[in-house]
């Protein structure tokens, strides 16, 4: 397939089709519709007189809605189509499709209309390859519908197929004759339902508390999003279309999981990752919490209900430890893969910390707070207990599931991540340097929580030694002497892993940095090895793995940007947090608001574009997030006590900036400001009722 | 309906030496926050063997027995014997259907922290002998 892939989709179903609305086997892009991470429909064709269709257009309308406008691939030569094709498809748990065909010839026509359709009911994991399935699959016709159905034991998926009764049903499709006047007009309608059975023969989604299968995330509900979300207002326009890109993409990305089905998560995208995933939810709630604040509180309380409780090898976990990423389908049931859930990261623990105190600081949601105190100190005792395993007080990994498990459990989960200035891979247990700054602002934020909140003095001050010890330690044994800067991580033996990477932006967004070596920490960040004129590359220019179209070595993440501007903030390099926000938004100007998972690490001057990486995933649910964290920085917005503290610099491109009803413990907000060159005022800012 | 009734016969049953366990132990730090019932209805093929758990804030009571509840999981003797001794995940058997649950999903999750982990886990795999970094 050529042409880009159409995707709408409701939670974790989804459609993936060409730009006719074609489901067939594609090895370089998969195409089918998917619910629960298992393939319903791997054939959906349309056809008429026998004949394959040619696409005029494509309206993909909403995130969950697209029309396909269609004729007769044998009219090409013929401008003028007598007979125009419409399909019209949408997702709300179950996919939808209404086919319109418009006679426009002055005489009556007789179609054969057919639409073809067959599942293999690959799990998630294996639609790149015509698969082998252990269970058996069957077809039949009832009641007036098509079921394709899979069993493997108990597992039990079926695709029910509904048309209208003129339909003619055969095993592989449905046909219909229709006859059409001049001018006429004729509507069909076909309904298909994805359904995952329990033993009883009833739908999953019906016996369960919360979610029913005609729950719809419906343009009210999208307006009503939009609604509640701050009104961004500014000289820079194309900024304000980002920011109304980034708010709907998150709605997308909503995603309400089996076992909290009440609740709107944002999963890492779409459409592949549309699953709980630890590190990729908590970073968005993060990055979108001035904006959206329930995403955080929904992200804390499911992470926490399903927080580990044992240790467990193929799935990685340990009693505290938050997961990594959750799926129902086949390969996790069956266990073949681990991920019911799989624990296989070392930052989704500490991360989790930090987002509880963020959230209360926006929120001041006490309840929440008190509520996931057990967690927490779980969490806390995971950090000590079972993430030093090396005997130095350092969080580290190493996978013990060598079979599906993760080489590198860290944000950058590629295996060639991890490398020496020479390019030498350090040994399997690692201990990342953000891992360390996480950890750090993961105990001082629970050191106030624990004094605020919890009532408990004698903890915060135990939190607040041990972390105040670990800054101490960490800047003595990370800290690369010729070079200034920390090494992206220690060895088991004590190695210093010496590469430098952007990874030391994170080291200043939890604050780990001693005050004597911001300098040449923010140096390194903004020079030409690592700052590419669009934003700061994972890995800097000259180093032995360095790759500009490398995954993690070499590439720019939007996300990874917005975090190191966050940073920059908190040690208070302004001009130089406005510069990277100035970078990313600029870039996203040409991928229409949408930024991508990450870009090209040339300089800006080689290629005067960003060249995007290609991945199958868009958006990304932290690239999506991106935008809305840089206006955070940009503004300067930081929630102290019941009031929101507004310190902006923009970008010098910006002439100003409005964000109206910001929601917090405050109420609604208002903030305003002004660039004029390098001196940045705010105007004025206001509270709200 | 009777009080962590004993196994009938001579040899020991899993699910309800588990059962005795959480019973005596009555409370769960790890249920600290949890309020809720949750019965576990258990096929022997000729009959049904309930046992009703009761969550106040950590506490927990046992019956075995029937009862009303917020959650209720139904599978096969057999595989829950073998989720009390470690040997199966509740989760995975969830996702195949082998077992089913109606109501609050939610506190079955929640329970599982009960259930314990793999018999053969041996947890982080410690870097021993290392000099160490500190």
């Amino acid at each position: 397939m050529k042409e880009e892939p159409v995707r709408i989709l409701d939670g974790n179903t989804f459609v993936v089709s060409n730009d006719r609305g074609d489901v067939e086997f594609d090895p370089s892009v998969p195409t089918g519709l998917f619910s629960y991470d298992t393939r319903f429909l791997s054939t959906w064709t349309l056809s008429v007189n026998g004949e394959r269709l040619e696409s005029l257009a494509v309206d993909d309308l909403q995130y969950y809605e697209a029309k396909f406008f269609l004729s007769p691939e044998a009219e090409t030569l013929y401008p003028n189509s007598r007979i125009s094709i419409i399909r019209h498809r949408w997702v709300r748990q179950t996919m939808e499709e209404r086919l319109t065909i418009i006679n426009y010839d002055q005489m009556p026509v007789s179609l054969t209309v057919r639409v073809d359709a067959a599942s293999d009911f690959a799990d998630l994991f294996e639609v790149k390859e015509r698969v082998t399935k252990k269970g058996s699959t069957f077809t039949r016709i009832e009641d007036g519908a098509l079921i394709l159905g899979y069993r493997r034991g108990n597992f039990h998926r079926r695709t029910v197929i509904r048309p209208d009764p003129t339909a003619r049903l055969d095993e592989r499709g449905i046909t219909y004759n229709v006859t059409l006047g001049p001018q006429q007009t004729w509507v069909t309608e076909i309904l298909v339902e994805p359904r995952v059975l329990t033993r009883s023969g009833r739908d999953v989604r019906e016996q369960l508390e919360g979610l029913s299968v005609t729950r719809t995330q419906t343009d009210r509900d999208l307006d009503e999003w939009l609604n509640r979300a701050p009104r961004l207002r500014t000289s820079w326009q194309s900024l304000e279309g980002t920011y109304q890109r980034s708010l709907v993409d998150l709605a997308a990305l909503r995603f309400a999981p089996l076992t909290a089905p009440d609740q709107g998560l944002p999963a890492a995208g779409l459409p592949w990752f549309m699953s709980i995933f630890g590190r990729d939810s908590i970073l968005t709630s993060l990055q979108s919490l001035p904006f959206v604040p329930e995403l955080a509180a929904a992200t804390l309380g499911l992470l926490g209900t399903l927080q580990g409780s044992r240790l467990d090898d193929f799935r990685e976990e340990e009693p505290g430890k938050i997961l990594h990423e959750f799926r129902y389908g086949e390969s996790a049931a069956f266990e073949e893969q681990p991920h019911s859930p799989y624990f296989g990261s070392a930052d989704s623990t500490p991360l989790f910390l930090v987002l509880l105190d963020e959230y209360h600081l926006w929120t001041g949601d006490d309840d929440l707070v008190a509520s996931l105190e057990h967690r927490a100190r779980a969490a806390l005792r995971w950090i000590d207990e079972y993430a030093d395993l090396m005997g130095n007080r350092y969080v580290s990994y190493q996978r013990r599931n060598d079979q599906t498990g993760l080489a590198n459990q860290c944000w950058k989960d590629s295996w060639d991540s991890i490398s020496y200035r020479d390019g030498r891979l350090p040994g399997p247990a690692r201990a990342t340097c953000e891992l360390q700054g996480y950890a750090y602002d993961a105990k001082m934020r629970a050191a106030r929580l624990a004094r605020e909140i919890w009532g408990d003095v004698g903890f915060a001050q135990r939190l607040e030694r041990e972390a105040t010890d670990l800054k101490r330690r960490f800047n003595q044994d990370y800290w690369v002497e010729d070079g200034e800067y920390f090494a992206l991580a220690l060895e088991a033996d004590g190695s210093k892993v010496d590469a430098l990477s952007s990874n030391i932006g994170h080291l200043l967004w939890s604050g780990i940095v001693d005050a004597s070596r911001v300098q040449s920490i923010v140096d390194h960040l903004m020079s030409p090895r690592l700052y590419s004129g669009w934003g700061v590359r994972t890995l800097a220019a000259g180093e032995g793995r360095y790759n500009p179209v490398g995954y993690h070595v070499g590439t720019v993440w939007p996300f990874d940007n917005s975090f190191i501007a966050w940073g920059l903030r908190r040690y208070g390099y302004k001009e130089e947090a406005a510069r990277i926000a100035q970078g990313i938004l600029e870039s996203a100007e040409f991928f229409e608001g949408r930024l991508p998972e990450a870009f090209a690490g040339y300089d800006r001057e080689l290629t005067r574009y960003p060249v995007q990486y290609p991945t199958a995933c868009s958006p990304q649910a932290w690239s999506t997030g991106t935008p809305l964290l840089l206006l955070r920085t940009m503004l300067g917005l930081e929630p102290i006590g019941d009031h929101l503290a507004v310190d902006p610099a923009l970008p010098t491109n910006i002439g100003w900036v409005g964000l109206l009803d910001i929601p917090g413990r405050w109420g609604r907000f208002d903030a305003f400001a002004r660039g004029r060159g390098e001196s940045l005022v705010p105007v004025v800012s206001r509270f709200r009722g | 309906m009777r009080q962590c009734a004993q196994p009938p016969e001579n040899q020991p049953d899993p699910t309800a030496m588990l059962f005795e366990r959480i019973s005596h132990a009555g409370r769960a730090d790890a249920l600290a926050e949890v309020d809720g019932t949750v019965r576990f209805d258990l096929n022997l093929g000729d009959r049904i063997d309930s046992w009703l758990l009761i969550v106040q804030r950590g506490q927990i009571s046992v019956t075995h027995g029937g009862g009303d509840a917020d959650c209720v999981v139904e599978l096969d003797k057999d595989l829950f014997d073998r989720m009390a001794t470690g040997h199966a995940n509740a989760m995975t058997a969830l996702l195949r259907a082998d077992m089913m649950v109606t109501g609050d999903v939610k506190l079955l999750v929640l329970l599982e922290r009960l259930l314990p982990g793999p018999a053969k886990a041996h947890g982080p795999r410690r870097t021993v002998g290392s000099r160490g970094a500190g």
